[in-house]
């Protein structure tokens, strides 16, 4: 995984979990339905079938996999499993986190889970929030440029990036940009090294060989001119005559945190 | 030796800074065809390089407003805030092309058609009293209203915007230039 890739799955990974984890919501009792397609001997599938708008497992949402930020084994509070009797079934099922749902081996039915789920979706795509639907959060880095910091090799790596906020209403578009101000500015988050990849797995488990560790001779990622902005697009504000329908809800409720983002590194 | 209070040195620097109004607003427009006009359309009636003089303008007025001593140092404002859609309050009374070029900064999410005078018949502004609308949202309307049902889509629609247009602008040579003008200033 190159450096780059590196910082953005910590800012991601920081945001999500030490900052976004405020709009964290519970879906309770959510029916399981057996997926018999592509359930095989021995695993056995099971789609949780939400009703919440938006979708739980939309881009850029979903399960949390760990309890606390800092965690570095799989949740054990974000998901419960019950089977048909209300009973809680506990340890015999694995969680597909990026599909929503619940795999055994056969040896259990569950008949319908609890979990929570993030609100806010976080993408790093400006393409992606059409898909995501709002609340979006679109994490935006840009191109560095490295420089000496000091006397020797060190060097003071920083990059300009951007928050860009896509709310359902004002109340909640302000709450946010205040959460994701307050959430980095003077503050910092580790420079993980992911040396055995993200915290989820090719199939949508939780990667059991996940380790915590952060990039030798490299500092923490620092925020620093954080500005937070509500964002109006001009052209959007007005229609001349009353006939119309109205507008996309997507753009009414934007705002934007702008930030610079460094780590210093010797090497 | 010549001795200025404080107060006296920042109104000569003010003096000398908004002398440089003009090489300012030229920095800026440097960059508004780096990264605006590329965008652009040939064929678009609305297309930002039409309204490249009525922003630089813009700017120029901006500048003269905002440049201004602030505690012990100057303060350069770039732009209005509310007329390019920074806040929560929006200043409409503004030009079409100041509303067209604040939307090209802020980026717009989805697919729009830009609707000008053209389509509508208004009357007002250089485009009519310029507005966007979803692609799907127009197609569906726009025969009942007499428009054209295949006006080609906005070329800046799903555009992430220029959220750095205005700062980290290259003034070196400016300061250079500001410097040697408040030294021969001072020495008068």
């Amino acid at each position: 995984m190159k450096r780059l890739r590196k910082e953005d799955l910590s800012l991601h990974h920081y945001l999500r979990y030490n900052v976004l984890d405020e709009y964290i919501e519970t879906d309770v009792s959510v029916p399981l339905t057996y997926l018999p397609d592509i359930s095989s001997t021995g695993s056995h599938v099971y789609q949780a079938e939400s009703t919440r708008v938006p979708y739980p497992t939309e881009l850029g949402r979903g399960i949390p996999y760990i309890d606390n930020y800092g965690d570095i084994d799989e949740q054990q509070d974000a998901v419960i499993v019950y089977d048909s009797l209300g009973s809680t079934i506990s340890g015999s099922y694995i969680v597909d986190y990026i599909d929503n749902r619940i795999v055994t081996s056969g040896t259990v039915t569950p008949a319908a889970v609890t979990y929570k789920y993030f609100y806010v979706a976080l993408v790093n795509e400006w393409e992606d929030v059409e898909s995501a639907g709002v609340p979006v959060v679109v994490v935006n880095l840009e191109s560095f440029e490295k420089v000496g910091f000091q006397l020797g090799g060190g060097k003071r790596v920083p990059r300009k990036g951007h928050l860009h906020i896509f709310a359902s209403t004002r109340s909640e578009r302000d709450d946010l940009l205040e959460l994701l101000y307050d959430g980095i500015n003077e503050k910092c988050c580790p420079n993980q090294n992911w040396p055995q990849g993200s915290m989820i797995d090719w199939d949508g488990t939780f990667n059991n060989d996940y380790v915590y560790e952060t990039i030798q001779y490299s500092s923490n990622l620092h925020f620093e001119n954080v500005v937070a902005r509500s964002v109006n697009p001009p052209l959007l504000n007005r229609i001349p005559s009353g006939d119309m329908i109205m507008l996309s809800d997507l753009n009414r409720y934007r705002a934007r945190v702008d930030f610079d983002m460094f780590y210093w590194k010797e090497d | 030796m010549v001795k200025l209070d404080t107060f006296r040195l920042l109104q000569l620097l003010e003096k000398i800074v908004k002398s440089e109004i003009d090489s300012i607003a030229d920095k800026l427009m440097d960059r508004f065809d780096d990264e605006i006009i590329p965008y652009e359309d040939e064929d678009d009636p609305a297309r930002p390089s039409l309204c490249k003089e009525e922003f630089r303008q813009f700017v120029i007025d901006g500048l003269k407003e905002n440049i201004k001593i602030v505690n012990n140092s100057i303060e350069i404002g770039l732009g209005d805030d509310k007329k390019l859609g920074f806040g929560d309050e929006l200043d409409e009374d503004t030009t079409d092309c100041i509303k067209i070029i604040g939307t090209i900064l802020q980026g717009i999410n989805g697919t729009y058609v830009l609707v000008t005078s053209g389509m509508t018949g208004g009357p007002e502004g250089r485009f009519g009293k310029a507005f966007i609308m979803p692609e799907g949202q127009y197609r569906s309307e726009a025969v009942s209203h007499g428009w054209d049902p295949e006006k080609p889509v906005w070329k800046f629609s799903n555009f992430l915007g220029l959220p750095n247009f205005f700062t980290g602008l290259d003034l070196g040579s400016v300061v250079k230039r500001i410097n040697r003008n408040l030294g021969e200033a001072i020495k008068k």
